[in-house]
């Protein structure tokens, strides 16, 4: 375990790694049951304890390991801080993803899937209308490649229900 | 003669066959797109195979898995970008023969010793597993557990400099694997009276987000870079088959490594590949060459990798562990159609078997012939912007983790696991440890707790003739592992 070139950002996750396993540990009694009579290998709590010190005890050493080999500098200090924030930029990203999957019960797997293609990829960047057309084509050969001819279970779009009935099952079976 | 009969019958289906050519030509494709790679494009495609018939359906990931390194071959020799992370060794000596105007030749070569290598490790898979299968009987419930464990040892320590981290998300991931309502007492584990938790978590929607929407948000919040793709001067394919002739010592032994590491869990093409390109190195006569554009480095890389995916079929089908995460995805499907991997599946299912091995070769040659007819267009392919792939991921993830429940709570696990995956690449951390922890352990805990009738002293597991054996490859793997460290320390000090 030599002293190796330090990733800004490990020590915070090495920290926040252990304090779940501090959590886990402490919930074993209110989390898992012991009942008695039952032999110690049957017992329900056994095996999540096993993994919870398998984490402890190799997480610990890791922790170590990283505070070795940060150097408490303002410069790191900034560095690690930064990282902290870089692994939140992905929230943005998850909040249209949960936004597309609530909406597809209500407008439809296809509708909501051009939205979700085409304002997505206008946000990635993307504003030519060369690149929205390729995004609304993409979107509409997912949908067409998995609920059209793969026929996969998804829930079929409140919005279908309005349509004239021959239209209403035509789009529930295939968008 | 009646199951020769009986697997051709499963094996000339249209339906199989059309599932062979999507999933090899798509496996190409996928591979040859940086940024993509086969356990993102085969964790999407995972809950879709579920409704398939099972020969089908992992025929079809199967081809993706096998074919995708023959497509990441050509950006890693045309533009220094290796298409998947095993091709990266193929860019030290494939990008030096495009830069002295060899591209072409390089391609070919990459192409026909990956063929080699596919081809290889097919008919080793078909010997060494009925091989296996034969002693596989023998396997009881202390064999297994010592093999899901064998599988776990390895997989930590062929992180070298990470292991640390890698025994910790080992256990995280086994630790996942227990979560929610206990099949002995069926009393609740870790659930913090959340109902949602009740079912633990689903291996597919921990797949999905670590590897596919991890990678989405990878891409989209990365930077686009601007490819300029050399051209491929005319020439005749029989020029990449002249030059592995020539070096088919290198070939052979490239390919016999990547059926052993591919045997091996946890080690993989990474290993395989290293190995036979410092033996090739070793036994060229101009070792200087290598890294400046050697054919052998080249033929020593794609050689080994591609022996990988078939040879890591063995333990899965013979024993039913699975030795990395791709195999581990194979495994759902297997289980979700009721075909238990193992000693079984011989006796039961032994013309499945056949149609398996017949389709792993099949999927070899559909690939080397579309690769040497359409390699121009599939230069196109690689120069998507790849923030427009990042969305089309994350798009393609919702179908993978929607359709499993129809559960928003699903698509809410796998975006936060999603997060945890873009973490864990930010800080180059591995991501595998924790699939096989999920897989390996629920395995362990059953056959722990199955083995317990014949068990008085901690002795009574390892008193078995196969137990013994591979606990004794246990303590070695172990020994070797410590001696290396030492001697880096000692060296280092």
């Amino acid at each position: 375990m030599g002293k190796e070139e330090y990733q800004a950002g490990s020590l915070a996750f090495a920290v926040l790694m252990l304090l779940i396993v501090l959590v886990l540990l402490v919930s074993i009694p209110f989390e898992t049951k012991w009942f008695d009579g039952v032999p110690l290998v049957k017992q329900p709590r056994l095996w999540p304890t096993f993994c919870i010190v398998g984490m402890a005890l190799f997480g610990a050493p890791y922790c170590i390991q990283i505070w070795r080999n940060y150097k408490f500098q303002l410069g790191q200090l900034q560095g690690e801080l930064n990282e902290l924030s870089s692994w939140l930029k992905p929230l943005e990203f998850v909040f249209y993803f949960i936004l597309y999957v609530l909406l597809v019960p209500w407008i439809g797997y296809l509708l909501s899937t051009l939205l979700f293609f085409s304002l997505l990829t206008i946000r990635a960047g993307y504003r030519t209308l060369f690149m929205f057309w390729v995004s609304l084509a993409t979107g509409f050969g997912i949908v067409v490649l998995f609920k059209s001819l793969l026929k996969v279970r998804i829930t079929s779009g409140a919005i279908y229900d309005y349509l004239p009935d021959g239209w209403a099952t035509f789009f529930m079976i295939y968008f | 003669m009646d199951l020769i009969l009986s697997s051709l019958d499963i094996f000339l289906r249209w339906d199989v066959w059309a599932a062979i050519l999507v999933g090899s030509i798509g496996g190409v494709i996928i591979g040859a797109i940086p940024g993509v790679g086969p356990p993102v494009a085969i964790a999407i495609l995972l809950p879709a195979t579920y409704s398939m018939d099972p020969l089908i359906g992992i025929t079809m990931l199967l081809g993706i898995y096998g074919s995708a390194m023959y497509g990441g071959a050509i950006p890693a020799i045309l533009i220094n970008t290796p298409g998947t992370a095993v091709n990266a060794l193929t860019t030290y000596d494939g990008y030096s023969m495009t830069k002295n105007n060899k591209a072409r030749r390089a391609i070919k070569l990459a192409y026909w010793a990956s063929f080699t290598g596919g081809i290889f490790s097919v008919i080793a898979l078909i010997f060494m597993t009925s091989l296996i299968a034969k002693v596989a009987p023998l396997f009881g419930s202390r064999d297994i557990l010592m093999a899901a464990l064998l599988g776990l040892v390895l997989v930590v320590i062929s992180h070298r400099n990470k292991t640390l981290i890698a025994g910790m998300l080992v256990f995280f991931g086994m630790f996942i694997s227990t979560i929610g309502m206990e099949s002995v007492k069926y009393s609740m584990r870790f659930t913090f009276d959340q109902k949602w938790l009740l079912s633990g978590f689903d291996l597919i929607t921990v797949l999905l987000g670590l590897f596919a929407v991890s990678q989405a948000f990878v891409l989209i919040l990365g930077s686009d870079k601007r490819v300029s793709m050399p051209s491929l001067k005319k020439g005749k394919n029989r020029e990449g088959i002249f030059d592995l002739i020539k070096y088919k010592t290198v070939a052979l032994i490239s390919a016999g490594m990547g059926v052993i590491m591919g045997i091996i869990p946890g080690v993989g093409e990474f290993l395989a590949q290293f190995f036979s390109y410092n033996i090739a190195r070793g036994i060229s006569d101009k070792p200087e060459r290598f890294g400046k554009g050697a054919p052998e480095g080249i033929i020593a890389a794609e050689a080994a990798n591609n022996a990988v995916p078939a040879a890591a079929m063995i333990p899965l089908l013979a024993l039913g562990i699975p030795g990395e995460a791709l195999t581990a995805m194979m495994l759902s499907v297997f289980y979700v159609h009721n075909i238990i991997p193992g000693p079984d599946l011989f006796v039961e299912n032994l013309d499945f078997v056949y149609g398996l091995y017949a389709s792993l070769i099949v999927i070899n040659i559909i690939v080397i012939v579309f690769l040497l007819v359409a390699t121009k267009h599939l230069l196109k392919i690689i120069q998507i912007p790849q923030r427009f792939l990042g969305v089309t991921i994350l798009g393609l993830s919702f179908v993978g983790v929607y359709t499993l429940r129809n559960s928003i709570i699903d698509c809410i696990m796998c975006v936060v696991f999603g997060v945890f995956g873009y973490a864990l690449k930010r800080l180059n951390l591995p991501i595998v440890p924790i699939v096989l922890g999920m897989i390996l352990g629920t395995i362990m805990e059953q056959r722990f707790r199955a083995s317990q009738a014949k068990i008085d002293t901690l002795f009574d597991y390892i008193n078995r003739p196969i137990s013994g054996t591979i606990f004794v490859i246990i303590v070695i793997s172990l020994l070797i592992h410590f001696w290396v460290i030492w001697s880096q320390y000692r060296k280092e000090n």
